[in-house]
């Protein structure tokens, strides 16, 4: 009941408020632009959106493993640091994404099914070896989505739709694949150094490895 | 409308904060929501509203810290969103654009920084405690200039009010937790305001800009023009 007053209340200021203030006006005219510089492709748009949640979803996974190192039971520091890095990097290429659409005269419509609140795949591993391993996999998965992209944007295949995008492709194949596969190079790398001492020198070998990885050591 | 609800509830309890007197802003907003038939309701109450504010007794403190760090993980996405659709050529608002782009970097760092410190103090992170916000409503992104800085300042508010929340569980006698509160204090308080703040200010101004106006292309122009060189 009380509520219901107030509500009454509201209503009124509301109204009067209204009345008391001038016309404001916030949409402004439609401009007749020329769309035929728009040349990017239906199935192609769509690869690359779908591309701005693969890339968050692997950011809040980083995340999740900065997370799970940064705890006081698994405390592996050095672990947490390059994990966080990389979910910032990977928030990076959502973004340069998102900015390549828009270069091209995307996203003017639809914005709000760009990001679907990407969860992190998991959120505890058993140790540092087991984090590296899925790291790997996931990088190995969203270069896989990258050349996907490639595929189809050099043939989209549809009636009319036709276009081969050199230029996106080219994009994509200097700027995102060559990150990705030094990445991958560098992870495997790490789980070579990290695996190998791991069999005779578990606890010990990952506790170093951790503190090579802290002071930015290439390992 | 939904504000002044909120806004004549605060009064009623005296529960009001310095920053609620920023609320004259929205006081006059829901002008631009009904004449500019805009979809966006500007005067969302925040969403962490004060009815729903008090949560349940037995969540921990580690629940509530997990609470705001996933709300600023989907305000971080949500910045990110809103300055893209600046960024179209349609509406082509470098300055909305940066603006928000730098919410979202801030709020990503923060992010961070916070799961650091949940660590730091023995915790640990559940992405999944989410807690209940049916009160959230979908958001309409197809958004003019001043109804996306008066929903960042929803968005700020809603986010100050849960550290401020926070802030008090820590205070209270028994569970007294000067390191937390510390850092809600030196990451969180200090710098809400401010951000609050100058979105009021910008808010404000761009009010001003555009009131009486029946085409107010200039201004906006101009505002946004302001914001690219300022930020």
């Amino acid at each position: 009941m009380f509520k219901l007053s107030l509500l009454c209340v509201a209503a009124v200021l509301f109204v009067s408020s209204q009345e008391a203030h001038g016309k404001m006006t916030c949409k402004l005219p439609q401009v007749q632009i020329p769309d035929d510089w728009i040349t990017m492709v239906n199935p192609c748009t769509k690869k690359m959106r779908e591309q701005v949640q693969e890339e968050l979803t692997a950011a809040m996974t980083y995340f999740a493993m900065g997370a799970h190192f940064s705890k006081d039971t698994v405390n592996r520091p050095g672990f947490a640091k390059i994990f966080f890095d990389s979910a910032s990097e990977e928030r990076d290429h959502a973004i340069k994404i998102i900015g390549y659409l828009l270069m091209r005269g995307g996203l003017t419509k639809d914005i709000s099914q760009l990001i679907r609140d990407p969860q992190p795949l998991s959120e505890t591993w058993a140790d540092g070896l087991s984090a590296l391993k899925d790291a790997l996999k996931l990088e190995a998965h969203v270069t896989r989505k990258i050349r996907d992209i490639a595929t189809t944007c050099e043939e989209p295949g549809r009636d009319g739709q036709d276009f081969n995008d050199y230029h996106l492709v080219d994009w994509l194949t200097g700027d995102f694949l060559t990150e990705q596969y030094e990445g991958q190079r560098d992870l495997a790398g790490k789980i070579s150094n990290l695996g190998k001492m791991l069999e005779a020198h578990g606890a010990l070998g990952e506790f170093l490895f951790d503190k090579k990885l802290l002071t930015g050591a290439s390992v | 409308m939904s504000r002044y609800i909120v806004y004549l509830y605060l009064v009623q309890n005296k529960k009001c904060s310095w920053w609620q007197t920023l609320d004259n802003v929205h006081l006059s907003i829901p002008n631009e929501s009904t004449i500019c038939k805009s979809t966006v309701n500007v005067v969302t109450p925040l969403h962490i509203g004060i009815d729903n504010l008090v949560f349940p007794d037995h969540a921990s403190l580690n629940t509530l810290f997990n609470f705001i760090l996933l709300k600023k993980i989907k305000h971080e996405h949500l910045y990110n969103l809103v300055s893209s659709h600046f960024g179209n050529f349609e509406k082509n608002r470098g300055g909305f654009e940066k603006l928000y782009k730098k919410l979202s970097d801030n709020t990503w760092e923060k992010a961070i920084d916070l799961v650091k410190f949940i660590g730091k103090r023995g915790g640990h992170m559940n992405f999944r405690a989410r807690k209940d916000e049916k009160n959230e409503k979908q958001i309409d992104f197809e958004m003019y200039e001043l109804g996306s800085m008066a929903r960042a300042l929803d968005m700020q508010k809603g986010l100050a009010e849960e550290a401020h929340f926070l802030h008090a569980e820590v205070t209270r006698r028994k569970e007294h937790d000067p390191e937390v509160a510390s850092y809600l204090e030196n990451n969180f308080v200090h710098e809400h305001s401010e951000i609050i703040r100058k979105l009021s200010g910008h808010t404000n101004d761009l009010k001003q800009l555009i009131a009486n106006q029946p085409d107010p292309s200039l201004s906006l122009y101009l505002f946004d023009e302001y914001l690219q060189k300022s930020l």
